[in-house]
């Protein structure tokens, strides 16, 4: 289902990161967390009970934070009548494989990676979810770790509905679902920690590359070819290396410990035919000559206030830029019309000749809901 | 009361809150007032889900703490089940109950599915 007399989505993204210029510039969201979606269903925008039904016998989900049910709310009246006309092109899904556990201390909860989350309710009485800690820290747990393979390895069924929501998304509201897991670094250090991660890597790093490897062929490979036997037309790997003032480690270590892993994912992503995108938040200017070499198609988030945006573009053509739109000041504090003209600002400077995928740098928070259908109308503006 | 809730409990909250933002449990319990009582056997005690009106509540019956304790609150069913039975999604709950790892008393499983839609 496509536009009147344009390109789909599909073939839209498709020939951005194949380095070709289509008719308009695409968009994308990575998805929205409980805050926004209370917001917005308490906004003039609120997806109404006509909507609900439709959405529902499309069987579309509306989980957090890959809600699709907000994602085809921006959909243009020839898909949906009363959408909002500020259409989204891409969008984000997430597997966490394995199953969760609760945590020892009975504090929050164990996922296969080894990190802890804590589901919670705040006193607006609105969810959250939130990474709390490792829960890998002594030699003790790490042995215990590697023997748990059982509980660590992805299930077939929790891949196997990837297929029916993509297709789903792709036909009846013309929205790119690109899937993933969570990248190798992610893996590892939100299970064992920054601090044994610096340890390690300084003091034992044959233990951590064992460590690694072994998520590498628990987890990480078998999700990859559970992912690919469902023919995603896109994959977006979450593996957050930067924060505001540069990597999280050293770039010697990136290079030594992670990545070979990430190449890993490259390989079996192209080995199929399709696209391979980094979600990465942070400064990681050192990354790019690397994104390069091990074939990365797409790097999304790319926070302006700390990311030379121009200068990636010139330096690095073969990279397509994703995210770009400031969620923390710009979307947050800005008005709809600041927002129209930043977002026309970028496009001029980054997305002349293609290459680029504007969208919000994180998923939405807390932002006005005017704000983000300011967003997505300016890109669609010709 | 919402107040420091966390864990199971917040699990479940936010599958209701999510419904209660779309409208759904106007829509699909209008009619209905239903309480249905949780305990996970090994993170006792045991928390309460109060439908009604559209609206919902959760509450910690702080006296709950056994499989036998849960007749002594007045409730339209309850469910008692292992964590990781819990965890493992509708595939756990239905093997647990193969198992008999799980105690269900009234129409409990019914509510869990319709709550279990926003996951």
């Amino acid at each position: 289902m496509e536009d009147d007399n344009n390109l789909s989505s599909l073939e839209r993204i498709l020939m951005i990161l194949d380095g070709e210029k289509p008719e308009r510039v695409a968009s994308m969201c990575l998805g929205a967390d409980y805050d926004f979606f209370y917001k917005f269903m308490n906004s003039p925008f609120a997806i109404t009970e006509e909507e609900i039904l439709k959405f529902e016998r499309d069987r579309l989900s509306f989980t957090t934070p890959s809600n699709q049910y907000l994602i085809a709310k921006f959909s243009p009246p020839h898909i949906l009548p009363a959408g909002l006309d500020a259409k989204i092109d891409m969008c984000w899904q997430t597997v966490i494989p394995g199953s969760m556990i609760k945590a020892k201390n009975g504090k929050g909860f164990v996922f296969a990676n080894g990190s802890v989350e804590k589901f919670s309710i705040r006193e607006n009485g609105i969810p959250s979810t939130w990474y709390i800690g490792p829960s890998i820290l002594t030699e003790l747990d790490f042995k215990t770790y590697w023997e748990s393979e059982d509980r660590l390895s992805p299930q077939k069924a929790q891949f196997s509905f990837l297929s029916k929501s993509r297709k789903t998304m792709l036909k009846n509201y013309d929205v790119v679902v690109s899937q993933g897991i969570n990248g190798p670094f992610e893996n590892c250090i939100l299970g064992i920690g920054p601090v044994n991660f610096a340890r390690l890597a300084r003091k034992n790093p044959t233990f951590l590359k064992k460590h690694m490897e072994f998520q590498w062929n628990v987890i990480e490979e078998p999700s990859l070819r559970l992912l690919m036997d469902t023919k995603p037309n896109l994959v977006m790997c979450g593996d957050d290396y930067g924060y505001n003032l540069g990597l999280q480690i050293p770039l010697k270590q990136w290079q030594e410990f992670v990545k070979p892993y990430l190449k890993k994912y490259v390989d079996i992503v192209h080995d199929k035919g399709v696209k391979f995108i980094i979600h990465t938040c942070g400064d990681i200017h050192e990354l790019f000559p690397d994104f390069v070499e091990i074939g990365i198609d797409g790097v999304e988030s790319l926070q302006p206030q700390m990311n030379d945006l121009e200068m990636y573009r010139k330096k690095y053509p073969e990279i397509t830029l994703l995210g770009t739109i400031d969620d923390t000041e710009l979307l947050k504090s800005g008005t709809p019309e600041s927002v129209r003209r930043e977002v026309k600002s970028y496009i001029a400077k980054l997305g002349k000749n293609g290459g680029y995928i504007p969208g919000p740098t994180n998923f939405l928070l807390d932002q006005p809901p005017e704000n983000i259908v300011a967003l997505y109308k300016a890109i669609q503006e010709k | 009361m919402t107040r420091g809730l966390s864990n199971f409990p917040a699990i479940l909250y936010s599958g209701l809150w999510a419904l209660k933002t779309l409208g759904l449990l106007k829509r699909d319990f209008s009619n209905e007032n239903v309480r249905i009582i949780i305990l996970i056997t090994d993170e006792p005690p045991a928390f309460m889900l109060h439908i009604a009106n559209g609206d919902f509540q959760v509450e910690i019956l702080e006296d709950i703490v056994t499989v036998d304790d849960l007749n002594s609150v007045e409730s339209d069913g309850y469910i008692s089940l292992p964590s990781q039975i819990f965890l493992g999604g509708v595939e756990g709950v239905l093997e647990g109950i193969r198992n008999k790892l799980v105690t269900i008393k009234g129409e409990a499983l019914i509510y869990l599915g319709k709550i279990g839609v926003a996951f």
